[in-house]
């Protein structure tokens, strides 16, 4: 499920679109087209269909032609078609109208093939498919469409007004608590101050929650908009590194690099990149432990690039991997520190899809994860 | 004597750990305005050194304070606030005359350094 390259739509196979009907009600719908017409042009065979456009009972039908039922306008167009079959025509696709009770005319679309006993057609045979209410579909997925627009666009002005209002108080929290570790207002004990410290780094983590709900609302039911370009992904790594290396001080943690080429270079977006292997350093980062140590690798394989980031965490079981690219999962274990993951983790598996690449996690409990992802190399295509 | 501070915000809340944390920091002349009109004011009267301004005021849009602060003295170091994050946002207000835009919340020593760097600047 995490590397499912089935992109943003998290419905099981069955259900998506294409096979929203099912395959049974297609088939019944089918053999309610099918009609088989003589020499003559008289019906062999009625669809129910035709019962239904034209009002008349299948006895009735099966008195009457091809012609009888079809609008003066199409008659022509339609017999010489059906003609055309038992003249050795292999298929015959028509629009007509045809004599519909209450109505007038009624629009369907006719298939038509030869039915052959050896060499020799001896009757047309095909399907009649009911275009009548193609109108009142069309209105439907438009207005369909138009609602989904007016949702997006609710969604995204919902989330403009929500982060501001929390990122106001969140302003005021910051500050106070970070005057207050400070000890303006008087020395605090140790561990007063060390829960103060936690409390700052929540807070932090909040403006990202923030800023990856926004990044969220702004992608519904969007592709994300690629600038590729050749990128250096050791590059792009190190400044990743240099822009976490703060945080990553302050726990004491060291990165082994091992880069097996001179440099690696893939075909992607780098801002996009760059959020991805933020979104995994900065995991990693959070989930090591003090002093622990980071290790990145970068390598070509054929005609993709892979990127390893490992910690030396408490690691990750089984059943919590399979959910960890899931849109909204929140990590269970860590005490808020991995509570933006499941935004960040489903945007890195959107980005890294749209490029074509995989993403995944492996990890052993006690030992540590490695989150590895691919894209393809830019010397790929050489 | 320190650089003199106007901090503009209609949010009393975070106005005032603002007043606290720059004195604690050393810069004592820190005074504030809740409004547009109220920072003009402020501003013509005293002629502060920085004018630290939140772009949602509940008069007038923070852009045109900013413009009219610059009207009155074209040296004014302005600094913009924002917890909106409208695309574009920190180019409009470079282009207004700002000279940084801080993203709200901001964390202390990111307040602290933009300060430092707008008044050590030989803008103005």
């Amino acid at each position: 499920m995490y590397d499912d390259p089935g992109g943003d739509d998290d419905r099981p196979a069955g259900q998506r679109s294409g096979a929203g009907i099912s395959t049974a009600s297609k088939a019944s719908t089918l053999a309610e087209s099918v009609f088989e017409l003589d020499r003559d042009l008289n019906f062999m065979m009625v669809p129910a269909t035709l019962e239904r456009i034209t009002g008349f009972s299948r006895e009735e039908l099966e008195l009457l032609t091809l012609q009888n039922v079809v609008f003066l306008e199409d008659r022509a167009r339609v017999l010489n078609a059906a003609e055309s079959i038992f003249e050795g025509s292999p298929l015959a696709l028509e629009e007509a109208s045809l004599f519909s009770e209450g109505k007038g005319s009624h629009p369907v679309h006719l298939i038509m093939l030869p039915r052959r006993d050896r060499d020799k057609v001896v009757s047309v045979w095909g399907a009649m498919m009911d275009i009548g209410d193609r109108a009142v579909l069309e209105e439907r997925i438009r207005t369909l469409s138009e609602g989904q627009e007016r949702f997006k666009t609710m969604m995204r002005d919902f989330v403009n007004i929500m982060t501001r209002e929390i990122r106001q108080p969140l302003t005021t929290m910051l500050l106070t608590l970070e005057l207050l570790e400070s000890g303006h207002y008087g020395e605090m004990p140790e561990r007063s101050r060390e829960r103060v410290m936690a409390l700052i780094e929540m807070v932090d983590r909040l403006k990202d929650i923030l800023n990856d709900a926004l990044e969220m609302s702004r992608s519904i039911g969007e592709d994300f908009k690629f600038e590729r370009m050749t990128i250096s992904l050791r590059e792009l790594v190190e400044e990743v590194i240099k822009a976490r290396a703060p945080s990553m001080k302050a726990k004491g943690i060291s990165i082994k690099r091992s880069y097996k080429e001179g440099d690696v270079l893939a075909n992607a977006d780098r801002k996009a990149i760059y959020q991805v292997l933020d979104s995994l350093i900065g995991n990693a980062v959070a989930a090591s432990p003090k002093d622990g140590h980071l290790m990145i690798e970068l390598e070509t394989i054929e005609s993709s690039v892979q990127i390893a980031i490992s910690d030396s965490g408490d690691g990750i079981p089984d059943d919590e991997i399979d959910h960890l690219f899931d849109r909204f999962y929140l990590d269970p274990g860590t005490d808020g520190k991995g509570l933006s993951d499941g935004l960040n983790m489903y945007l890195s598996k959107r980005i890294v899809q749209r490029h074509g690449g995989r993403i995944w996690c492996e990890s052993f409990v006690g030992l540590g994860s490695t989150f590895f992802f691919t894209l393809p190399s830019a010397r790929g295509g050489i | 004597v320190g650089p003199s501070i106007l901090i503009v915000d209609d949010r009393d809340a975070i106005s005032e750990v603002m007043v606290e944390l720059l004195r604690s920091s050393g810069y004592d002349k820190v005074d504030r305005a809740r409004s547009g009109s109220e920072a003009l004011e402020r501003f013509s009267d005293a002629r502060p050194d920085l004018v630290l301004l939140d772009l949602v005021l509940p008069d007038m849009p923070g852009l045109v304070v900013a413009g009219n602060i610059l009207d009155i003295d074209d040296h004014a170091r302005i600094i913009a606030m924002s917890a909106l994050s409208r695309d574009g946002l920190v180019d409009e207000s470079l282009r207004a005359g700002c000279m940084r835009f801080l993203a709200k919340p901001f964390r202390t020593r990111e307040l602290l350094r933009v300060i430092a760097e707008v008044l050590g600047s030989d803008e103005g």
